[in-house]
């Protein structure tokens, strides 16, 4: 191929070959690796981080940033289990209550930041203790526990051999990608993130468009709340401490531009998976958990530093 | 030697044909012999064609004089050629002459420039009519295309006429020098660093060696040489071949009009940009200014047209920035000692502001006068105002112009950029005018009037950008616009109520004042006026991206209140705005997905994007305004100005408005996409649309509009007929008074 024409291409492709490339280095040296099991334990345990950085994709792509996933999948997760004590209610309740309190919490996040002008960083970085806060609250402090069958299957049961919140990323990654690719909405989230005073020029009311990133990103944390609630099937106020950072990575990874307008979901999506397969792969490897860290952070930047270099 | 006057022998065009001899003034005749002595044959050339050919050519002998620089010479040369149809050894004599004037490697550009078809054919010729001399050593090969011997053969050639009175017998061939002038052998001296390009000075001051008054360049008191200066930004060349000087305790205005480079150029001085071309000479010493520090470290201060103050700092932190007064070694900052300084400054310019005060609480005025007082503490050598006084009352502009008085008796140099003439006749020595980012003219002030002034910013009556627009009666119904009619006044009232808008009073602080007018379908009414009259925040104002705060918006005769585009684009406005790279175009999107968003609804439904017919949508309108483009997929942002341009205008009118407003729709583009927008623009208006085409570029307004309205400090000044209006006369409406 002529050397014109590779840096496209990479651009395009470069993070598939990553992971790939990764994949296959990992079949060799570990067995293990390549096995069913182990592939679903990685969907499985990337599955959460991938909700949430497909939420946050729509707000990374409008040019803003949110810093209170952690804490949101917290408080939906302590709501969603206070409504799912055994013998009370369907299961669709808590399941709607956790994506409803996150919805709630991510527009009151877009609200002050269009309406109030706040930097989206400052705004967020407010839900993300205000939302701890309440979480600790409706818990009394306290991890809420003796969550009912029903609820606690959504986390952990399989359907057709593959883990249910791995079914549900998919689901949400696929809404989110047609919404963005062929609504008019999500044309809009590309147009503001773009350009924002273009946008408004032509028409787009730009404060809605920046409300609704924000709540789907919201939603999309509640949504994540319950499954991370059902899975170690207790609500902990505690939970999902600095997940926000783990799901900006994977979408930044993915090569959505922080200052906006460009990437997309699938490129989450492979993100997301990267991380998992480097994180699994370590653990195969009997890399400390020390170590990993370091490793993740520099992944993150070299992702990032090489997508600079063969966009430019 | 002789007793009769020097004198040269020249090709005189200005005689028909033939040749003439030119008696030398006198500084010259004392001149010549003391550069030839010094070997410096190309400052005689120069100087002999300064003072002797230029005023015969068309150049006022003071402006000569004066002028100083290779500009006049390139003027004076350039007549020449174009007026005067020399034979091939008149000319090559001349060219000859100029060959021999640069020494330095920033003035081959300028001959490029000048005369490179010339300079081509003469080094081609196979047998040159010149002779060589006998004048050995005065030559000094440089290099380049030049051949040896040239100075030389030049010296020969000047002094001739020193030696005979005679007409050259046979032009060809009879170039060589008498016998008998001796001019010793130099070994090549350098040159006073702008002697090159100086014109010649003859200051009594320098004495030789001898003790013998000769003419010496006087090049001391330069203290900022600017050689061949250019810049482009993509898409647009934005300054060339700018040739400029600055002397000490000299205030040198800068005129021009709107995008005539101005900016650039000083953004260039202080080190804002970097040139792409060209030479900046601080003190004779070529320097690169890499970064507005290293301006800075040189002693050239500017102060901006837009305010950059720290709005949280104290006047005088604001003052003091950069160089705070400190004490111990740690750099603590003395507050009492930066508060006596900045005291002392701001009294020095009668601002009546405590060095306390936090920026943020002073008015727009008071700031440009903090800013200012800035500059001068710097105490820089150069300082750059640009339109300092816009904000500026009358009376802090009349301390502002006593301080300049002071700078410029302690030495320092003022290059002062303004639109108000008089202020520049008022205060300046001399006057540059730049026009489409070239050098005009250079002279003192006092060689101008206003008029003149105007007409040399507005340059020569240009060929017309395209065919005037054909009047299509029928488009206009009964609006009765006869083609004779006598200009149409904003407020004219008889059609009013069937325009398709009508603006009432329309005023927005600090941006415009009660503008009325009315625009017709099927017209284009243009509007214009300097950079910062107002004229895109109404622009902006009528498409709703900003609140007019009183007056009254009438779309086809029904008030409307515009609180955003969208509203505008419901009422069937479309605005092409100002910047389409700022504010226009979305560059990180495809052509296709630009085109289609302001009217996404056309392809749409129930918010679900139809692929087909966006794609539909998107080919009618690239095919429609003739976008050149690979793929409809390709990204905005590598796209030429035109092109983009082209896809804003698309993007602009996909939700078919009825009232088309065009900011600046040609702006940085190249003159073949600038034709095709042209184009585009009449067949908007014969297809019925209203147009207000708000343009700087007077040619453009002129060729294209069915009335201009100009502009002057947010008021309507004028409404004018294209027929009958010229540059200067909308230039005088739109400077203010």
């Amino acid at each position: 191929m002529h050397p014109r024409n590779i840096r496209p291409w990479l651009a395009r492709y470069g993070l598939l070959l990553a992971l790939v490339g990764i994949s296959l280095a990992l079949s060799l040296a570990k067995p293990g690796f390549l096995t069913v099991s182990n592939l679903i334990n990685v969907i499985r345990q990337i599955s959460i981080n991938g909700i949430l950085a497909v939420g946050v994709t729509y707000v990374l792509l409008t040019g803003g940033v949110d810093l209170s996933l952690g804490s949101l999948v917290a408080l939906s997760g302590v709501a969603a289990a206070c409504w799912a004590h055994p013998g009370e209610y369907p299961v669709v309740v808590p399941v709607l209550i956790g994506v409803l309190a996150g919805a709630l919490c991510g527009a009151a996040n877009g609200a002050v930041i269009t309406w109030g002008r706040v930097a989206p960083f400052i705004v967020t970085l407010g839900m993300m203790t205000v939302a701890r806060g309440l979480a600790l609250v409706i818990s009394g402090g306290r991890p809420v526990s003796n969550l009912s069958r029903a609820f606690t299957t959504l986390g952990s049961a399989d359907l057709l051999g593959i883990p249910v919140p791995a079914l549900i990323l998919a689901a949400v990654a696929l809404a989110s990608h047609l919404c963005l690719r062929h609504l008019r909405v999500g044309r809009y989230v590309y147009a503001v993130g773009g350009n924002e005073f273009a946008a408004r020029a032509s028409g787009i009311n730009v404060v809605g468009v920046k409300l609704f990133a924000y709540t789907v990103c919201g939603a999309c944390a509640g949504l994540a709340g319950v499954v991370l609630a059902s899975r170690i099937t207790t609500g902990q106020p505690n939970a999902g401490l600095a997940y926000e950072l783990d799901a900006i990575a994977a979408v930044v990874i993915g090569g959505t531009s922080l200052s906006g307008g460009v990437g997309g979901v699938g490129g989450t999506l492979l993100g997301a998976l990267l991380m998992g397969v480097i994180n699994n792969g370590l653990d195969l490897l009997n890399v400390s958990s020390y170590y990993q860290q370091i490793v993740k952070g520099l992944i993150i930047v070299g992702a990032v530093w090489l997508d600079k270099r063969s966009t430019k | 030697m002789d007793s009769e006057p020097l004198g040269i022998w020249l090709p005189a065009p200005w005689k028909g044909r033939g040749w003439a001899r030119l008696p030398l003034p006198a500084d010259v005749g004392k001149a010549l012999p003391c550069y030839l002595r010094q070997g410096q044959a190309a400052c005689a050339c120069r100087h002999v064609f300064v003072r002797s050919i230029a005023p015969h050519v068309g150049f006022r002998p003071s402006w000569a004089i004066s002028l100083l620089s290779r500009q006049a010479l390139q003027r004076a040369i350039r007549s020449f050629f174009h007026y005067a149809a020399l034979e091939a050894p008149e000319q090559a004599a001349l060219i000859e002459c100029v060959l021999a004037i640069p020494r330095k490697r920033q003035t081959r550009p300028l001959l490029d420039f000048l005369i490179r078809p010339e300079i081509e054919a003469l080094l081609s010729a196979p047998d040159l009519p010149i002779g060589v001399s006998s004048l050995d050593g005065m030559g000094r090969r440089t290099g380049g295309r030049r051949r040896p011997g040239v100075f030389r053969r030049v010296a020969g050639f000047l002094l001739r006429g020193r030696c005979s009175g005679a007409v050259p017998a046979g032009k060809a061939g009879g170039f060589s020098a008498a016998a008998g002038v001796v001019v010793p052998t130099v070994s090549s001296p350098a040159f006073p660093s702008s002697a090159a390009s100086d014109t010649l000075r003859c200051a009594p001051r320098r004495r030789d060696v001898d003790g013998q008054s000769m003419g010496v360049l006087e090049s001391a008191d330069v203290v900022l040489e600017v050689a061949n200066l250019g810049k482009s930004f993509p898409g647009v060349q934005a300054l060339a071949g700018v040739f400029f000087r600055l002397r000490r305790g000299e205030v040198h205005a800068v005129v021009g009009e709107n995008g005539a480079g101005k900016s650039t150029f000083m953004r260039l001085l202080a080190g804002l940009e970097t040139p792409d071309d060209g030479e900046i000479r601080f003190r004779g010493r070529p320097v690169r200014l890499r970064h507005p520090h290293a301006a800075r470290q040189l002693g050239v201060a500017m102060i901006h047209q837009e305010l950059m103050p720290f709005l949280d700092l104290t006047v005088a932190e604001n003052i003091l920035m950069g160089r705070e007064r400190t004490r111990g070694p740690f750099g603590w900052v003395d507050r009492a000692a930066q508060r006596r300084e900045a005291q002392r400054l701001l009294r020095q310019l009668d601002v009546p502001v405590s060095p306390d005060c936090r920026m943020r609480e002073l008015g727009v005025a008071e700031m440009q006068a903090v800013e200012i007082a800035r500059a001068i503490g710097c105490r820089a050598e150069v300082m750059i105002m640009d339109e300092p006084t816009s904000a500026l009352s009358e009376r802090e502009t009349r301390a502002l112009f006593r301080v300049m008085g002071d700078l410029r008796r302690q030495g320092g140099a003022i290059i002062y950029i303004s639109h108000r003439l008089e202020e520049v006749f008022e205060l300046a020595d001399t006057v540059t005018v730049l026009r489409d980012g070239r050098h005009v003219v250079t002279g003192p002030v006092t060689a101008f009037s206003r008029q003149s002034l105007i007409e040399s910013m507005v340059g020569p009556p240009k060929p017309q950008i395209a065919e005037p627009r054909p009047r299509i009666a029928g488009v206009f119904g009964g609006h009765g616009r006869a083609a004779g009619e006598p200009d149409r006044a904003a407020n004219a009232r008889p059609a009013e109520d069937a325009a398709a808008l009508v603006v009432r009073g329309l005023s927005r602080a600090g941006a415009f004042a009660d503008v009325s007018f009315a625009v017709h379908r099927g017209e284009i009414v243009g509007l214009t006026g300097l950079v910062g009259a107002g004229r895109t925040e109404l622009a902006q104002a009528l498409f709703g991206l900003v609140e007019a705060e009183a007056g009254e918006v009438r779309v086809h005769g029904v008030a409307v209140r515009l609180r955003s585009p969208r509203q505008a684009i419901d009422h069937g406005i479309a605005l092409l705005t100002e910047d389409r790279k700022r504010d226009g175009l979305v560059l990180t999107m495809s052509v296709m997905h630009n085109l289609t968003l302001s009217g996404l609804d056309r392809c749409s439904r129930g918010g679900w994007i139809n692929g087909r017919r966006e794609e539909a949508v998107a080919d009618a309108l690239i095919a429609d305004f003739g976008v050149r483009i690979a793929h409809r997929e390709q990204s905005t942002g590598t796209l030429s100005g035109g092109n983009q341009q082209k896809v804003a205008l698309g993007k602009a009118l996909l939700p078919d408005p009825d009232i088309v407003i065009l900011d600046e729709p040609t702006r940085g583009i190249d003159v073949g996409a600038k034709a095709e927008i042209y184009g585009l623009i009449r067949r908007l208006a014969q297809s019925g649309k209203a147009i207000l085409l708000n343009s700087s570029e007077l040619p453009e307004v002129l060729a294209l509009s069915d009335r201009i309205l100009v502009m002057r400090q947010g008021r309507l000044s004028a409404a004018l007929d294209p027929r009958r209006a010229t540059p200067a006369e909308i230039l005088h409406w739109a400077m203010p008074e």
